[in-house]
Formats: C-alpha cells, sequence, structure tokens
C-alpha cells in the first residue's frame, strides 16, 4: 500500500513536471459557463483551449475624454510592439479618436475615466467580450483617472501599461518571466513598453493553435 | 494505515487547493492589506452563493451579473443580518456572448466566500452593492484537512506594491485560517 502511493505521488508528480511548458507565460482562459469568470491561468497546449481573436486586423479607437488627450503616440507605440511580434499575423492598429465608452458596442476603445467599475486602487481594468465560448470579438480597456497617465517617461507611464493590457486583449495572461511586458505588477518606469521573447511566444502561441 | 490515509487525504487536498486558487487575475491593482479593505468597504460578508444570473443591463451595453449570497456571517455593516445579501458585478454570459472582467471576481453557483462590499457605479447601473476591489475583494472558501481557509482571488495575481512595499494579497496562496480570517476582520471593524 506504501509503494503504491509512494509510486502515485511520483507519478503525479512527474506528470505535473512533464506538463509544465518551456515558456512562462500563460494565456487566459474562459471558464464562464454557470459562473462569473476572471480568466484561468492556463498553458499554450491546454486542451481547454483559450480567448483568442478569430479575424487578424483588430482595430482600436482612443477616446480623448478625461486624460486621453495627448496619448494617440503611446497607443500607437503599444500597438506597434504587438503588430511587429514575427511570426504571428495580428494586426493590432489605431483607427483614430471616438467617444465610445466602456460599453459592448463592438469598437476596441481605451479610455480614461472615473468610474467604469475601476475606481480606489484600480488603475486599469480590461474587459473581453467573448462570441461562444472563447472567441475575442471585443474588448476595452479603462484606465483610472484618478491616477496621473504620463507619457514622458514618468511614473504611471500610460505606454507601458497600454502595451500590457494589450496583451491581456490577445488573450494573453501573466508570466513570470523578469522584465517581460507580461509580467504581473508595474514597478515603475518604461521597461514594459518593450516586449521581450516570453511576451513574443505568447502571441506566436496564439497564432499556432488559432491561426489569423 | 490511519496515517497514510491522511497523507493521501493531504496530498490530495494540496492538489484541491491548488486548483482552488488557480484563478488568477490581471488588470492592474494596487495591493490592499486586510485593513485596507475593511476600511475601504460598507460591508463584509461570508456566505454561499445561492443564486446567479446574468443580463444586460438597461441599456443593454453591457453584461451584469446580480449574485445572491446566503450570509453565514456578518463581519461589518448591515447587510446581510436578514439572512442574504444581493449584489452585482460586470461581467457573466448571456446566450453565446461572455463579458469577462480580467482579474474580476470568481463567483460559482454553491460556493462560498467571504466578500468585502461598497456601492459603485457599474455601466448603467449608478450605485449598485458590488465587490468594487475586484479579485482582492473576494476570498474563496477552501476547505482543508486541518481547517477552513480564505484565500484571496487576488493571492495569483501580482499586485502592485502598496505603500508599505508589500505585493502578495493577504494570506498569500495558501490562505487564512477562516476562523483567524473572521477574527481579524471583526477586531479591523471595531477598532474603525
Amino acid at each position: 500500500m506504501k509503494r503504491m502511493l509512494t509510486i502515485g505521488i511520483v507519478v503525479l508528480a512527474v506528470a505535473v513536471v512533464a506538463s509544465s511548458p518551456l515558456w512562462a507565460f500563460r494565456m487566459l482562459q474562459n471558464t464562464a459557463v454557470g459562473r462569473v469568470s476572471a480568466g484561468y491561468l492556463v498553458t499554450c497546449n491546454d486542451p481547454g483551449g483559450f480567448t483568442h481573436w478569430a479575424n487578424a486586423n483588430i482595430s482600436w479607437r482612443l477616446n480623448t475624454s478625461g486624460q486621453g488627450a495627448g496619448k494617440d503616440g503611446a497607443l500607437q507605440n503599444a500597438l506597434a510592439s504587438w503588430r511587429n511580434v514575427t511570426s504571428a499575423n495580428h494586426n493590432p492598429t489605431y483607427a483614430g479618436t471616438t467617444t465610445a465608452g466602456w460599453a459592448t458596442d463592438g469598437i476596441n476603445t481605451m479610455l480614461f475615466a472615473k468610474g467604469n467599475g475601476c475606481s480606489g486602487t484600480c488603475l486599469a481594468l480590461t474587459a473581453l467580450v467573448l462570441q461562444s465560448g472563447q472567441v475575442i470579438v471585443e474588448t476595452d480597456v479603462t484606465y483610472n483617472s484618478r491616477y496621473a497617465w504620463n507619457t514622458n517617461g514618468s511614473n504611471i507611464d500610460t505606454e507601458s501599461i497600454m502595451a500590457h493590457e494589450l496583451g491581456h486583449t490577445l488573450g494573453i495572461h501573466h508570466t513570470t518571466v523578469t522584465g517581460a511586458t507580461m509580467v504581473g505588477g508595474y514597478s515603475g518606469g518604461t521597461g514594459p513598453r518593450t516586449l521581450e521573447a516570453d511576451d513574443n511566444a505568447a502571441l506566436q502561441c496564439s497564432q499556432s493553435r488559432y491561426p489569423v | 494505515m490511519v496515517i497514510r490515509r491522511r497523507k493521501l487525504h493531504l496530498a490530495l487536498a494540496l492538489v484541491a487547493l491548488a486548483a482552488a486558487i488557480a484563478p488568477a487575475g490581471a488588470t492592474t491593482l494596487v495591493r490592499m492589506g486586510l485593513d485596507d479593505l475593511v476600511s475601504m468597504n460598507e460591508s463584509v460578508v461570508v456566505g454561499r452563493v445561492v443564486d446567479i444570473h446574468s443580463r444586460w443591463n438597461e441599456g443593454g451595453t453591457f453584461i451584469l451579473t446580480d449574485v445572491k449570497v446566503a450570509v453565514d456571517d456578518v463581519l461589518k455593516g448591515g447587510r446581510g443580518r436578514n439572512g442574504d445579501v444581493t449584489f452585482t458585478v460586470m461581467g457573466g454570459t448571456v446566450g453565446d456572448k461572455t463579458v469577462l472582467i480580467v482579474g474580476g471576481v470568481e463567483l460559482e453557483y454553491g460556493s462560498s466566500y467571504a466578500l468585502f462590499l461598497s456601492r459603485e457605479d457599474l455601466p448603467g447601473a449608478p450605485g449598485v452593492v458590488t465587490v468594487r476591489d475586484h479579485g482582492q475583494g473576494a476570498f474563496t472558501i477552501v476547505e482543508t484537512p486541518t481547517a477552513m481557509r480564505a484565500v484571496s482571488q487576488a493571492s495569483q495575481h501580482p499586485l502592485l506594491a502598496d505603500w508599505k512595499g508589500i505585493s502578495e494579497a493577504p494570506g498569500g496562496a495558501e490562505g487564512i485560517e477562516l476562523n483567524q480570517f473572521i477574527r481579524q476582520v471583526r477586531d479591523l471593524a471595531r477598532a474603525r
């Protein structure tokens, strides 16, 4: 009995280690059936799949109210970072300004506001609109206007947080790789503006599993 | 044999605990300690979800979910003293469309939670009672071989460090033993 128990635990441990991928990134899985879901962390090869776009061209608009004015450069740079990932066809582009808000209206919107369920210690909040389970058809990101959002490299660096949140809008969860854009916990500076290999691998994983 | 069974139960419980805390958030949230959560929220309750229903808001612009919780313990405030509390959170599923709030709360019918509740404006629903602090404001109640534990839904979510330089959610991945959690929250509420 003891030997069987030991073997069982060893097999379980080996299975856990073997299932760990080379990369540290994780994808966002929707488990919303019968519940409110915030998105599970899953590996690229998870049998349940993960949230993803079905089309390559994803246009973004910026609401210039609040602190949105003058943030188009930061948004365009953040979009370019993800657009330039090699071996992934995702093409997120800037489509200009909008008056659209935090709403399911078919417009991918970045906006700065007080409210939208992002107050207090919430800096930014990302919503994914999913069709038929895990196909992303729209996303919006709201930034808490109670904080100062800067574009000159001082904290809070808008482009850094935009690059991070854009990763979520592409179906990517967090990584544990220090210095990567998708690592959780912004500690200041402009480091997250630049994607690292682990970030690129996350989008390439999406491309590989759900080609666009 | 009893010891072996206990070991097996412990191993299974650890696997179950790991699975229970797997949901993690994203988004960008500054870390809140238990003291912050207690002071900045109007009420704190412990209870089980007995009804959960998603719907479009009045303007048809956002999916919201109404959640009813049968309250076991009221730790702060007056909500839940009549036995239940109903609140609304952003996100949910209506038909084949889902709105997923990255880093929001994870709530499931039949499961138990400790919830930090306050009024907040949600899309098309001004001034409703909600879990304002997203994953930080919800602790999943997990049963382990030794005790019930309250595990913050933000425990695996890398939070921004607070003014004390702490970035780990209260209790970390293992959570806080439930009775201790209840005592701490009650003490903090009384101290206010």
